[in-house]
C-alpha cells in the first residue's frame, strides 16, 4: 500500500509513468469505444490521476486492489458522467472536459502569486497540506534543526501567505473565479 | 511561539477540528467578540485553499511532463504504437 510518505516528490514522476503505461491503453480503448479521441483520453487520465493521488495521499484511504483497477475505474467513470453531461445538450463531447477549471486551477497566476511569499516557505506549506507529510520528514527534508522548530516554520509561513492573501483579496477572487 | 503564530495555530486547530471541547469553547466565544479574530479565519480558510491548488498544479505539471515523455520519447516507442494502434481502430 502508498502512503504520504512513500508517495514524494522524487519517485512521483516514476511512480506516474508506471500508471500511465499500465492503466491509460485501458482507459484509451474505452474512451475511444465511446467516441472520444487521444486528447480526451489524456485528459480523462490526467483527471483520474489527480483524483487518486489526492486520495491516496489523503490517508483515509486504504487501496483494496491495485492501483491501475482504481486508476482505470475513476477515468471510466469522469468519462461517462461527461458523456451524460453533455449527451442531453449536444450530439458528441466537445474538447473541453466539463470539471478542467476545477482540476487545473490557472497555474500561471497561482504561482506568480504564491512566489511572494518565498519559495521555500511554499513547498513547506505544499509537503504538509498536500502532500500530508508528517512533520518529523518535513523538518529532515527542509533542514530544520528539529521537528518543533519545522512546526513553528509551517505557521509563520502559514501566516505570511494569509497576509499576503489577505492584502491582494481581488487578485485572489480574480484566479479563483 | 509569538501571539499571533499561536493565533494562527488555534485558527487551524480549529477548522480542523483538532481541538478539544474546552478550547473550542473558548475558541467560539472569542470568535463572537473578535471581528478580526473572523476575518483572520476567513482568510485562512482561504489560504488552505489556495495551497491546494498550488500543490494541484504542481502534480499537474509532473503529469504533463511525465505525458509529454511518454508520446514524444523514442524510449517509450512501443507505448506510442500501442495507443496510435487503438485510435487508428
Amino acid at each position: 500500500m502508498l502512503t504520504a510518505e512513500a508517495v514524494q516528490v522524487p519517485s512521483r514522476k516514476e511512480l506516474i509513468t508506471n500508471w500511465y503505461t499500465e492503466a491509460f491503453p485501458h482507459v484509451a480503448r474505452y474512451v475511444h469505444k465511446h467516441g472520444g479521441d487521444a486528447e480526451m483520453a489524456k485528459e480523462v487520465f490526467q483527471e483520474a490521476i489527480v483524483l487518486y493521488y489526492e486520495k491516496l495521499v489523503s490517508g483515509h484511504f486504504s487501496p483494496q486492489t491495485n492501483d491501475t483497477a482504481y486508476l482505470i475505474g475513476i477515468a471510466k467513470n469522469r468519462w461517462l458522467k461527461y458523456c451524460a453531461k453533455h449527451s442531453r445538450f449536444e450530439g458528441l463531447p466537445t474538447r473541453q472536459l466539463e470539471d478542467e477549471k476545477e482540476v487545473y486551477p490557472d497555474r500561471q497566476k497561482l504561482v506568480q502569486y504564491l512566489k511572494q511569499a518565498g519559495e521555500k516557505c511554499m513547498q513547506v506549506l505544499q509537503a504538509f497540506y498536500y502532500e500530508k507529510e508528517s512533520m518529523q520528514r518535513i523538518a529532515r527534508r527542509f533542514g530544520f534543526g528539529s521537528e518543533r522548530s519545522a512546526t513553528v516554520q509551517k505557521y509563520k509561513c502559514l501566516e505570511k501567505v494569509r497576509n499576503n492573501v489577505k492584502r491582494k483579496s481581488m487578485q485572489y477572487e480574480d484566479f479563483l473565479t | 511561539m509569538r501571539t499571533s503564530l499561536r493565533e494562527t495555530k488555534q485558527i487551524e486547530d480549529w477548522l480542523l477540528h483538532e481541538i478539544t471541547l474546552p478550547d473550542r469553547l473558548v475558541m467560539e466565544a472569542n470568535i463572537i467578540i473578535s471581528p478580526a479574530l473572523q476575518e483572520n479565519i476567513m482568510w485562512q480558510q482561504h489560504t488552505y485553499d489556495v495551497i491546494q491548488a498550488y500543490g494541484r498544479a504542481l502534480l499537474v505539471q509532473e503529469i504533463k511532463e511525465v505525458e509529454d515523455r511518454l508520446f514524444h520519447s523514442s524510449a517509450f516507442s512501443a507505448f506510442q504504437k500501442r495507443i496510435k494502434a487503438i485510435f487508428k481502430k
